[in-house]
């Protein structure tokens, strides 16, 4: 026979209990969507290390949203000092002592921290998502979120989520080796009830802007190109065409991605003495063939086989 | 001080430096060996935004080069000893030795620093005079042009690290010597 006092207590924090073991219970998947949120919707800012290709690079980052405007904001610690604003899409990059300026009106990443997919269920088949350890990040506990491919066509990952706000703290990729290629950690963090939205380009020399991507986005049907064989998860993000300097030719752009990992696809006019192929620039790979007139390279932070099989995978309509 | 060292840095790369400001920075330079770090980054930053002809080097060129220096014979000239003495070897050495002075003499009038070159990936002016190197490297550069276009519009690497990782770069650096 329960005491009716210790019955009455089991109603008043059953509730409470269930509630409280829900949020400790939050699979892999849960995590990351909480986190996709906490990314786009808190006011937040700390100093982030990058470090990539060898190089590591300090910054201060900031998000605001006001008014349901996202804005994300870099300010470089060390030369060369830049300031690089992503508003609306469109990604503003000022370098302070050279007074280069740089217009991108449609970046590839969504974040300069981490970019996610919209429904992280949808690549159960091309990834799984499992828990990992708990570890302390810029003085906070935060989970730790492995992403694993179930092919050979993309990355592992492996993200640090703050336990409390559910932000990223750390993230890691990893090539097919297992060696770490890229990696991003907070070194302090701050939640903030309210960042002020900088304005873009009060200061900026117009006349010393490169623009890239100033044409609108494309229907895909223009490009005159199938994909065929295209990895599992990897969908078509933009078609755009855009120029390159001191030519009067223009490249066809095409992004595509699987929401973590993204691969850009140009072409353009064949030309002669092209390196056909295999290249890498530190962790992006590319690959070039020629397809009657036109050249197809595919690239991105990707194994090699993946930009390979894209850019075999195209075939003329 | 330092910004206004960094803006004498940024103009002499735009060649926008007037020649008498050029003693003046070459020997700060000199005194802060640092400096040149930051005038290799502005090198690299002012490299992925203008868009100068550029020389593309072959990704494995530059270990081709240490390679060959590593493994270079070294001819030791024998010790001075009448039975070792042998007449027609001074030839050869005269050779060698001529021919060392004369890459000396080409590599200290055209500046190129190999340590330098390592760690910024950045070539200084090597001027080509062979009009069938100038032809063939007509391709490599719009190459080059290209995939720093590719890379620029699919990169974060500019924002996050001041540079575009694609490497190894040769720049053809020109100012206006008076």
């Amino acid at each position: 026979m329960i005491n009716p006092m210790l019955r009455l207590l089991l109603v008043f924090f059953l509730p409470v209990l269930c509630v409280l073991a829900d949020e400790q219970e939050l699979n892999a998947e849960q995590w990351l969507e909480k986190m996709s949120q906490s990314m786009k919707t808190l006011n937040y800012q700390g100093t982030v290390a990058f470090f990539k290709n060898g190089r590591l690079d300090t910054m201060k980052y900031s998000h605001s949203k006001n008014q349901g405007l996202e804005q994300e904001r870099l300010l470089s610690l060390n030369s060369p000092m830049r300031e690089v604003i992503r508003d609306a899409g469109t990604v503003s990059c000022v370098f302070d002592e050279s007074k280069k300026n740089i217009v991108n009106h449609q970046p590839v990443s969504q974040s300069f921290i981490i970019d996610l997919p919209i429904d992280f269920s949808a690549l159960n088949t091309v990834y799984q998502y499992t828990l990992g350890a708990e570890e302390s990040v810029a003085m906070r506990f935060s989970r730790i979120v492995n992403i694993k491919p179930t092919d050979q066509y993309r990355y592992t990952r492996k993200i640090w989520i703050d336990n409390e706000h559910f932000l990223p703290l750390k993230v890691e990729v990893y090539n097919l080796a297992g060696e770490i290629l890229e990696q991003l950690v907070y070194t302090e963090l701050q939640l903030v009830d309210k960042l002020d939205t900088v304005k873009v380009g009060q200061h900026l020399d117009k006349s010393s802007i490169k623009q890239i991507h100033s044409i609108e986005t494309l229907p895909v049907e223009e490009m005159g190109f199938v994909l065929k064989d295209l990895p599992a998860g990897f969908e078509v993000v933009f078609f755009t065409r855009m120029e390159i300097d001191n030519s009067d030719q223009t490249v066809d752009h095409l992004l595509l991605s699987d929401g973590f990992s993204s691969v850009s696809v140009y072409r353009e006019a064949l030309s002669e003495g092209v390196q056909m192929g295999v290249q890498d620039f530190g962790s992006v790979n590319s690959f070039t063939r020629a397809i009657n007139n036109d050249q197809i390279t595919a690239m991105g932070d990707v194994p090699v086989k993946t930009v390979q099989v894209i850019a075999q995978g195209f075939t003329q309509q | 001080m330092n910004k206004k060292i960094n803006q004498k840095i940024s103009q002499f790369i735009d060649d926008e430096l007037h020649h008498t400001e050029l003693d003046n920075l070459l020997s700060v330079m000199k005194q802060q060996p640092q400096l040149k770090n930051t005038m290799h980054r502005y090198q690299t930053v002012s490299h992925v935004l203008s868009s100068e002809d550029v020389l593309i080097a072959n990704g494995s060129f530059l270990d081709k080069i240490k390679y060959e220096i590593k493994h270079e014979q070294h001819h030791f000239v024998p010790k001075k000893n009448s039975k070792n003495r042998q007449l027609g070897f001074w030839p050869e050495i005269s050779i060698a030795m001529a021919a060392s002075v004369v890459i000396i003499a080409i590599t200290v009038s055209q500046q190129v620093d190999v340590t330098d070159v390592q760690s910024s990936q950045v070539l200084a002016k090597t001027p080509v005079e062979n009009i069938q190197m100038q032809a063939k490297n007509t391709t490599q550069i719009s190459q080059h042009d290209r995939f720093k276009a590719y890379l620029l519009a699919h990169s974060d690497d500019l924002y996050t690290h001041g540079s575009l990782d694609y490497q190894p770069l040769a720049r053809v650096v020109h100012f206006s010597q008076k």
